[in-house]
């Protein structure tokens, strides 16, 4: 590990704020004290402990570097030294090992088998010198306890009851800070006082048995928290295995900073050797010239920084702009074009307008979220000259108080300060069209310009705004510009910032520039120096990737031990990229959203792809396992839709299996990502087959309110092809005998009542042929494949006489039909006739009605209702003729054809 | 401002029902509905419903109360004006929105 990254570690650790002072301390548990108890557990061997063991998993891997990466820095720290003597002292340093404990905390020097041959003086210096290895580590313990009590478990830390052993260690930090503390909660809490029983014991030197240290050790231990909430400061709660309430003290970096100070020179004059001060004074000159560093604790914030960065950066001038030049002068550009109309200076408006107004009185924003779109149209409108009227998400969009808004702003005159305009944002969310259709139209008295904010621009309710307003896309900045902007963030929050995290977050925040300030924000909060590290939980964007990417994510399998892999996954390199890897997948494929059409293109493609499985084994057992277990999940949840929020999460783990067993790596596939479009040919087909199944079933009249497709389908279809499929084998209907010309008949009067015909086509080689038109005979086939049995005769001179015939009995009931209905119509002619002439001018007899008619809705006569006797004698009309006399019920499917007129009552009166 | 002089004689209101179907009253008769004196029964069945018979169908309805009862108005005109008066009340109409069953 770089000696910087030690540098930070330490620093970290001394700026975290979490500093506990002990309530049982009493003044004269002095520096000696310390040192002594320091040196016990520096040496101390417990092997109950579970020794080497560090505290979490991601460094185990590198424990060992990391300590060397410590004897490197302290090599290069050692100040007045030539190469001999720093030769020496890192060989010492070599001989012991810093061990920390993963229970408590505590880190200590363990020796190497190598130690009985150091003199006593080497021991002493190795003791000090070890103390400060010691302290390092025991610093980034402390950091990882503190993280721990900030962010997980408080009470897991006094669960194992080592945070109060923890803090005997940080006494030798805080010395003054307890003095302070002490003075003060000696007042309070006097029956706690626990005198310390070690203060005469010598110092334990390595080569001491390993019970007698560890004894020391332990009697050593005194309550270094408070027992009582403090007085004074802030501080967190935690509890212990017996369950009692602890305290530890919280102070900010001004007090830390000074202790810092007092504690170093005390510490460099009692231990009496110049190498610790002069360690301890070079880091600190070290720190200070390299970093410039705000240490933020939670009890020093000023109200200024509650502020979110996003809020407290945003652009003001037009200058500031992050996003891209070009869409930001376009923006500017058709703002000015407004002036003529707005300012009555000369614009670049359309000079054919009466108003001299741009073309496009609209403009639609459209982009990513966070790229700074509102932003942009709000500086522009100052910029521009402008007051700016938002209409937002969570406003009242119901389209009249838009309207009212809407003509509000843009037409009229403001009476005094500058002109408005108006930004609707995410208009893409507007759930009515109304509103779209109210910018999109109502431009015409429009006077001010209306600026659109949208994150999809082909949002179906955006239709009518699109075409009619000038659209622009918001481009992502290139992500250095976007670095360079955080960079500027952080020199003015003074926040130590490393170049190469910046990059990299504006990187993977894809040019987001509000994800990636609060992502810096939230991590200036947790740790003093943004690097990598700091940033690497939280950042990653929750990023809905177009389909085709996730396919391809999920087919090609990184190559997790290269270098770009680890930055661009900003994952670790080694076993556990691959799991980052598939984290990272099953995020994907979450955001993604349509696991059925993943699933199917998947399905679909999986095996076209050039993964290795020579023996089929894997794919089977992927078919067998996976491709089963999501099928079953997607039944379940089809039936019963209240289950995709619990289970249908699981249908993501098999997309995941299937890039364990399909994936290729990265660059080695050739094979083609088709879309997947099986299920829209079905749902083609299918719908195709119903239309030819519901035209059978309406065919005969008689059926027609008895059958529905599925019976077709079922019971009906094959019988009546069987039906339709005779043997007939001569083509002349003047050859025509007996039993053939039987089976003919009988066929196409079946064909007649079936409503069905045959149509004659070229076929794809230009050759006449005879179709079936309903086509029925196609249900029966097989996909494109021919039916298995011919459905009627094949032949084409067969099915030309079948035609013919078909015609004829057309024709011939069709000439019956037109006498029929000729027959009815004159009938009821004649009726109507009689009724105008004789009875109508009887019951109207009064002169100011008989000139004038009534008329109905559609300008068409009405024939008022026939008095009694009129009605008597249409009786008799209508008896004399029974057969004609038949009411019946016209049941209308599905629609009404019924007229709603408004009437005024001026038509009344 | 005109005023309408709306008369009515609470003895004399009848009361109508009104017919709602969805679909059409046909007949190939040549007076058309008026000149038939009978065309279809309604009678009302046990469980509150109302069946109409019609030729050889049968339609399931219901008898829905209006939300707002409707007035027949009958116009008067004379020299002094034009006056109306109520003939009958509408409370109540059949609902037929059923497709109607076949009656073998």
């Amino acid at each position: 590990m770089p000696s910087d990254e030690t540098d930070k570690l330490l620093f970290e650790t001394l700026g975290s704020s979490l500093l506990a002072s002990t309530s049982a301390k009493q003044e004269a548990n002095t520096a000696s004290n310390d040192e002594k108890m320091d040196t016990d557990d520096i040496f101390a061997d417990e092997p109950a402990h579970g020794l080497t063991l560090l505290p979490t998993a991601e460094y185990s891997d590198d424990s060992m570097s990391e300590d060397e990466g410590i004897f490197s820095s302290l090599n290069s720290l050692l100040p007045s030294t030539r190469d001999e003597e720093k030769e020496q002292q890192l060989g010492r340093f070599r001989d012991m090992r810093v061990v920390s404990d993963v229970e408590t905390g505590e880190a200590r020097l363990e020796r190497s088998e190598g130690d009985g041959q150091l003199s006593l003086a080497d021991k002493e210096d190795a003791v000090n010198q070890g103390r400060m290895i010691a302290n390092l580590t025991k610093l980034r313990s402390i950091r990882e306890r503190k993280r721990d009590v900030n962010m997980l478990s408080l009470s897991k830390i006094a669960e194992v009851d080592a945070a109060e052993r923890f803090n005997v260690y940080q006494q030798a930090i805080q010395r003054q800070a307890q003095l302070d503390a002490a003075a003060e909660l000696n007042k309070r809490h006097k029956a706690d006082h626990t005198p310390s029983d070690n203060t005469t014991k010598d110092i334990a030197i390595p080569d001491q048995t390993a019970g007698s240290s560890s004894k020391a050790a332990d009697t050593a231990e005194t309550k270094v928290m408070y027992e009582l909430p403090p007085a004074r400061g802030e501080f967190i709660t935690a509890r212990n295995s017996n369950g009692k309430a602890r305290y530890f003290g919280i102070l900010n970096a001004a007090q830390m900073e000074a202790r810092m100070n007092r504690m170093a020179s005390t510490d460099g004059e009692r231990a009496g050797t110049t190498t610790i001060n002069s360690i301890v004074s070079k880091i600190e000159s070290t720190l200070d010239a390299n970093m410039e560093v705000t240490v933020q604790s939670n009890s020093s914030q000023g109200s200024g920084d509650n502020e979110l960065w996003v809020d407290k950066y945003r652009a003001r001038a037009f200058v500031d702009l992050v996003s891209d030049e070009r869409t930001n002068r376009a923006v500017l550009q058709w703002l000015k074009a407004w002036d003529w109309c707005v300012f009555g200076r000369p614009g670049s408006g359309d000079t054919r307008d009466q108003w001299h107004r741009p073309q496009q009185r609209v403009l639609l924003l459209s982009g990513p979220p966070g790229l700074g779109k509102t932003t942009l149209a709000h500086v522009a409108a100052r910029h521009a000259g402008y007051d700016v009227v938002e209409i937002n998400a969570s406003d009242d969009r119901t389209a009249a108080k838009v309207r009212e808004r809407v003509t509000g702003v843009t037409q009229a005159h403001a009476v005094r300060g500058r002109p408005q305009m108006l930004v609707v944002d995410e208009i893409d969310g507007a759930a009515n069209s109304d509103f779209v259709a109210l910018l999109a139209k109502g431009a015409r008295a429009q006077r001010r310009p209306i600026i659109c904010i949208c994150n999809n621009a082909y949002a179906a309710v955006l239709r009518p705004l699109r075409q009619s307003a000038l659209c622009l896309t918001v481009a992502a900045p290139p992500a250095a510009r976007l670095a360079q902007r955080l960079a500027d963030v952080c020199t003015h929050e003074r926040v130590a910032a490393d170049q190469w995290a910046l990059l990299e977050l504006a990187r993977s925040s894809e040019g987001d520039m509000r994800a990636s300030l609060n992502a810096l924000q939230l991590a200036s909060r947790r740790c003093h120096r943004i690097d990598t590290d700091a940033l690497r939980d939280g950042s990653a964007k929750d990023v809905q990737r177009p389909l085709f990417s996730v396919w391809a994510m999920l087919f090609t399998r990184p190559d997790t031990t290269s270098r770009a892999f680890a930055q661009s996954a900003l994952g670790k390199r080694g076993p556990g990229a691959a799991r980052g890897y598939a984290a990272q997948l099953l995020q994907c494929v979450r955001a993604a959203g349509e696991t059925d059409r993943l699933m199917q293109g998947c399905f679909e493609n999986y095996l076209r792809m050039d993964f290795r499985d020579l023996t089929h084994t894997r794919v089977t057992k992927l078919c067998t396992d996976w491709l089963e277990f999501d099928d079953s999940i997607d039944a379940a949840c089809r039936r019963n839709p209240a289950l995709l929020d619990t289970i249908g999460d699981y249908r993501h783990y098999a997309l995941l299996a299937i890039h364990r067993t399909c994936s290729t790596p990265l660059g080695l596939s050739r094979a083609e990502f088709a879309y997947p479009h099986s299920e829209f040919d079905a749902f083609q087909a299918r719908t195709a087959a119903q239309a030819v199944l519901l035209s059978l079933a309406r065919a005969p009249r008689c059926l027609r309110s008895l059958t529905t497709a599925s019976h077709v389908a079922q019971h009906l279809l094959h019988p009546l092809l069987l039906i339709l499929s005779p043997q007939l084998i001569t083509s002349n209907r003047h050859l025509l005998r007996g039993a053939e010309e039987d089976r003919l008949l009988r066929l196409v009067h079946i064909m007649d009542a079936w409503r069905l015909s045959l149509v004659q086509e070229r076929d794809m080689t230009g050759q006449l042929i005879f179709r079936l038109e309903p086509p029925i005979d196609r249900l029966y086939a097989f996909g494109s494949r021919r039916p298995q049995q011919p459905i009627l005769p094949m032949r084409y001179p067969v099915r030309q006489l079948i035609a013919q015939e078909i015609e004829h009995v057309r024709r011939a009931r069709y000439a019956i039909d037109i006498e029929d209905a000729n027959s009815r119509e004159s009938a009821a002619r004649k009726h109507i006739d009689r009724l105008r002439t004789d009875q109508l001018p009887q019951v109207h007899a009064s002169a100011s009605s008989a000139t004038k008619k009534a008329r109905d809705f559609f300008g068409r006569v009405i024939t008022k209702p026939a008095n009694n006797k009129a009605s008597s004698e249409s009786e008799n009309t209508s008896s004399s003729q029974p057969a004609n006399n038949r009411v019946w019920f016209h049941f209308f499917e599905g629609f009404s054809n019924a007229v709603r007129k408004p009437t005024q009552m001026s038509e009344i009166l | 401002m005109s005023q309408i002089e709306i008369r009515y004689e609470k003895a004399r209101l009848k009361e109508f029902c009104l017919l709602e179907a969805q679909g059409s009253l046909e007949t190939d008769s040549p007076g058309g509905l008026r000149g038939q004196p009978q065309f279809a029964e309604i009678e009302r069945q046990a469980n509150g419903q109302v069946m109409m018979k019609i030729g050889v169908h049968r339609v399931q309805g219901t008898l829905v109360k209006l939300k707002k009862p409707l007035a027949v108005l009958k116009k008067h005109s004379t020299e002094d004006g034009t006056s109306y008066s109520i003939d009958a009340i509408v409370k109540e109409k059949f609902l037929f929105k059923l497709r109607p069953d076949v009656v073998l």
